[in-house]
């Protein structure tokens, strides 16, 4: 089964290995630096439980975990 | 007949009336931007109000 | 000829504080992705006939949303003589990603490179000649907060107009076959200086760079996308955005010292672990939203109000009536300048305490950083609802006055969430509503603070409810759209600024009070106080009453139609919701209590609250509708909206006061079946899946 950034815990740390998707949620995926080969770290996830919060490229980023689901890591 | 007092209280007042509404009058005539504060509006220096440079045209 | 310079960037950058300096000006500026919903523009603080336009912030110059739309066109196709590029060295390759893009479309540019003395603390170094070099465009180390730079920044872009960019930018051979071959096949199509830009815009499939070119072109250009595709093995939007990255990555490397490489934990790091903690995110949320409200409605700013509130009422208006009278004044003019201006605009200025302390708190809140955590605390919620987290901006901005709230939903990405945002936000009690609140609190409730507390769970309620239901209006529905959201860091907030915002918007109130409160009174005192004979008449049978009375039984199911100074209120509300408070000043022709007393013998407790729910959730001034239109784009989508609010809020005042005449024990209106059958539709509404089907069976366009 292909493993995505929605199945880390929080302070896990991944490389990424594909962005799955289309259009604008891709594209945009693309455009914040989850690109190929980036690594990121699950920071924490929001009191409700989503979303979730990372750091990348020395930033914070939150994404819904039904959008990090399209991002397929190692 | 009114005095000469009133006379020219009212006047004052017809002033500040007359002020009022041209002032209300710009505002409206620009997009019914009341100056609000609408701090975001683009072009605030120049009259107040949230309307978009390309509305100009 | 005006020479014009452009100022780009990534949100939160501080593209603003920048855009301010530059300019001698002061616009707002907040701590969360998206504060320049629009373009401003603004002069060049010592070139003559130079202006600057401050474009929305962007992380890339794709056609998504209308922030990029709006710069991206400007960029295109206005062409400034040069683009001042705003780059937060912090987050140098993140910023870098649109840096790239400006710089192929082939505009002299310039690089600020800002926050520098952050970076710095953290002991990393920038070689800006490296930098310099690497990008072919100057850059200049700027701290926009602080002012540094701004003169070398001034000079260095006055200097570069003329020149383009180098194009200086190369990507991997294999990427670079097929900019090449891409550019012959649209060589002569496209402006000259553009063509690397638009060469990669559509190698990446960008759904706006092919608009003017013909099918034939496009077709030519698809093949050649296909072959890359093929060629590198990988999508195409793939392709380009990981060149980009690693080209910027490379640059970085060579350019960047980071120094003891292991990433310090920053005190901005540390508020945030407590402040969106898995347990203690929402209880944190909910203290300090109870704390604006307790600081600014309950005590400090109630404080405030209640001592202008007396002194206008007690000192000013007797010693006004007295002078006027003493000078020889006739009493009518007297009556006019007293109650009718002094008590209409008094009801209305004695609440500047009350919205200053407002003002200052949401500024602070605005400015600190903590708008993007409420994003991702509340996003579960709002989702639920069909709205995003990044609702919840809006939402808080229009506690202070609806119209920036109703500009800020255009942060929000989805179309249908933005739209669904800007026309529920004005649910939310604006600072003007508080009047309106604390005079039926005051009125018929004893003061009690749950009128308020309840009005705006009122509020909120609506926001959601109306969630639901737009959500299934067939042009407002649409899949969710994504939500991925910078997290800024926290940082302390200026106190010049903080300070400077508060005052503006304090400004702007007693500028509205002044003008169209002003005006709105003196015109309520003339229609109140003659009659169609032009003869000087008792209130009761003056123009205004009459007019109230033609109209007053549309509200008589909501229990206060039976008096027509609620109805005349509630239209001059239109104009500004002060201006309710404002009509009964001059009506009444009396200060605070004055007027409490005079509503407290004409209608009863549930009557007024059903007064305050209407006035509060039906359509909000004129300047808010005019902010709805300019988001939503036609009057006719406009009018649907203003509609939709007042059936709201006529519904929910309905269904209100029928069932609290019930509950009270006055017996039974006949007007319960419409309550109950009101009721029942809005149940409809929110559970069917389609409510809006039967609008369409009579024809309608939805």
């Amino acid at each position: 089964m292909m493993r995505t950034l929605k199945d880390l815990k929080p302070s896990e740390t991944c490389k990424v290995v594909k962005i799955h998707g289309e259009g604008r949620l891709r594209r945009r995926i693309l455009e914040m630096g989850i690109t190929k080969g980036c690594e990121i770290e699950v920071v924490k996830v929001a009191p409700l439980g989503d979303p979730i919060e990372l750091t990348l490229r020395g930033y914070d980023l939150t994404i819904r975990k039904a959008d990090a689901e399209y991002i397929e890591v190692e | 007949m009114p005095n000469a007092v009133t006379v020219a209280v009212g006047l004052v007042v017809i002033a500040i009336i007359a002020f009022a509404a041209y002032y209300a009058y710009k505002s409206l005539k620009r997009g019914g931007c009341s100056g609000c504060g609408c701090d975001v509006c683009p072009k605030k220096d120049e009259h107040g109000c949230g309307k978009r440079p390309e509305d100009d045209k | 000829m005006v020479t014009r310079i452009a100022l780009a960037g990534n949100p939160n950058s501080g593209k603003t504080t920048m855009f301010n300096k530059l300019t001698g000006s002061s616009q707002r500026v907040g701590n969360w992705p998206g504060v320049t919903v629009e373009r401003k523009e603004g002069k060049l603080k010592g070139e003559a006939d130079t202006k600057i336009v401050d474009l929305p912030g962007i992380y890339s110059l794709s056609p998504y949303s209308p922030e990029e739309i709006v710069s991206r066109d400007f960029l295109l196709n206005s062409r400034p003589d040069a683009v001042i590029n705003i780059v937060d060295a912090a987050n140098l390759e993140r910023n870098l990603y649109l840096t790239t893009q400006i710089l192929e479309i082939g505009i002299p540019t310039v690089i600020a490179l800002n926050m520098m003395d952050v970076v710095r603390k953290e002991g990393v170094e920038i070689d800006v000649d490296k930098l310099s070099k690497a990008l072919g465009c100057k850059v200049v180390v700027t701290t926009a907060i602080k002012g540094e730079g701004v003169s070398e920044l001034t000079e260095a872009v006055m200097s570069v107009i003329g020149t383009p960019a180098e194009d200086r930018l190369r990507y991997s051979s294999d990427l670079e076959k097929y900019i090449s071959e891409m550019r012959e096949a649209i060589h002569g199509k496209i402006p000259a200086e553009a063509e690397r830009w638009y060469a990669l815009k559509l190698l990446e499939r960008d759904e706006g760079a092919g608009k003017d070119l013909d099918t034939d072109l496009m077709a030519k250009a698809e093949s050649i996308v296909v072959s890359m595709e093929e060629g590198m093995d990988n999508d195409a939007d793939s392709i380009i955005a990981e060149e980009r990255y690693a080209l910027i990555g490379k640059i970085v490397d060579d350019s960047v010292d980071k120094g003891d490489r292991k990433k310090k934990e920053t005190t901005s790091d540390r508020i945030d672990r407590i402040v969106t903690d898995r347990w203690l995110g929402l209880p944190i949320f909910a203290v300090i939203m109870f704390g604006i409200y307790f600081i600014a409605i309950e005590t400090i700013g109630s404080w405030g109000t209640d001592w202008l509130n007396d002194y206008i009422g007690e000192t000013v208006m007797p010693a006004t009536a007295d002078w006027l009278g003493n000078i020889g004044v006739s009493d009518w003019l007297s009556g006019l300048i007293v109650d009718g201006i002094i008590g209409g605009v008094g009801a209305v200025i004695g609440f500047l305490p009350q919205m200053l302390v407002l003002f200052l708190l949401l500024v602070l809140l605005e400015e600190c950083g903590y708008m993007a955590r409420v994003a991702f605390v509340m996003d579960r919620v709002f989702r639920r609802f069909g709205l995003s987290g990044k609702s919840f901006i809006p939402v808080l901005v229009g506690m202070g006055c609806g119209v920036p709230g109703v500009m800020a939903s255009r942060s929000i990405e989805g179309e249908s969430e933005r739209r669904i945002t800007a026309m529920t936000v004005t649910f939310i009690p604006c600072s003007a509503k508080l009047p309106v609140i604390a005079l039926i609190a005051g009125a018929l409730f004893g003061q009690s603070a749950l009128v308020a507390v309840s009005i705006y769970f009122l509020g909120i309620v609506c926001v959601l409810m109306s969630g639901i239901i737009l959500k299934k209006w067939r042009s407002l529905s649409g899949t969710p759209s994504p939500f991925i959201m910078e997290l800024p860091s926290y940082h302390m907030p200026s106190a010049v600024s903080v300070i400077k915002s508060t005052l503006d918007r304090g400004w702007a109130f007693v500028k509205k009070a002044g003008t169209f409160i002003l005006l709105a009174c003196a015109l309520v005192w003339f229609l109140s106080t003659f009659d169609w004979g032009m003869n000087m008449v008792d209130a009761g049978e003056s123009m205004l009453a009459d007019i109230g009375r033609a109209i007053k039984w549309i509200f008589v199911p909501l229990g206060f139609g039976d008096d027509w100074e609620f109805t005349v209120a509630t239209i001059t509300g239109l104009l500004a919701k002060e201006n309710v408070v404002g009509t009964f000043g001059v009506l009444f022709g009396a200060e605070e209590e004055g007027i409490w007393a005079a509503i407290g013998t004409m209608i009863t407790p549930i009557a007024g609250y059903a007064f305050l729910m209407f006035n509060m959730i039906c359509a909000p001034c004129f300047a808010a509708i005019g902010a709805i239109r300019r988001e939503l784009g036609t009057w006719k989508d406009t009018g649907k909206a203003v509609l939709y609010q007042c059936t709201l809020a006529y519904v929910l005042a309905l269904i209100f006061y029928q069932f609290a005449y019930v509950i009270a024990g006055y017996g039974v209106e006949p007007w319960i079946v419409l309550a109950v059958a009101a009721g029942a539709a809005l149940i409809y509404m929110l559970a069917s899946k389609d409510p809006f089907k039967i609008f369409r069976r009579i024809g309608s366009d939805a």
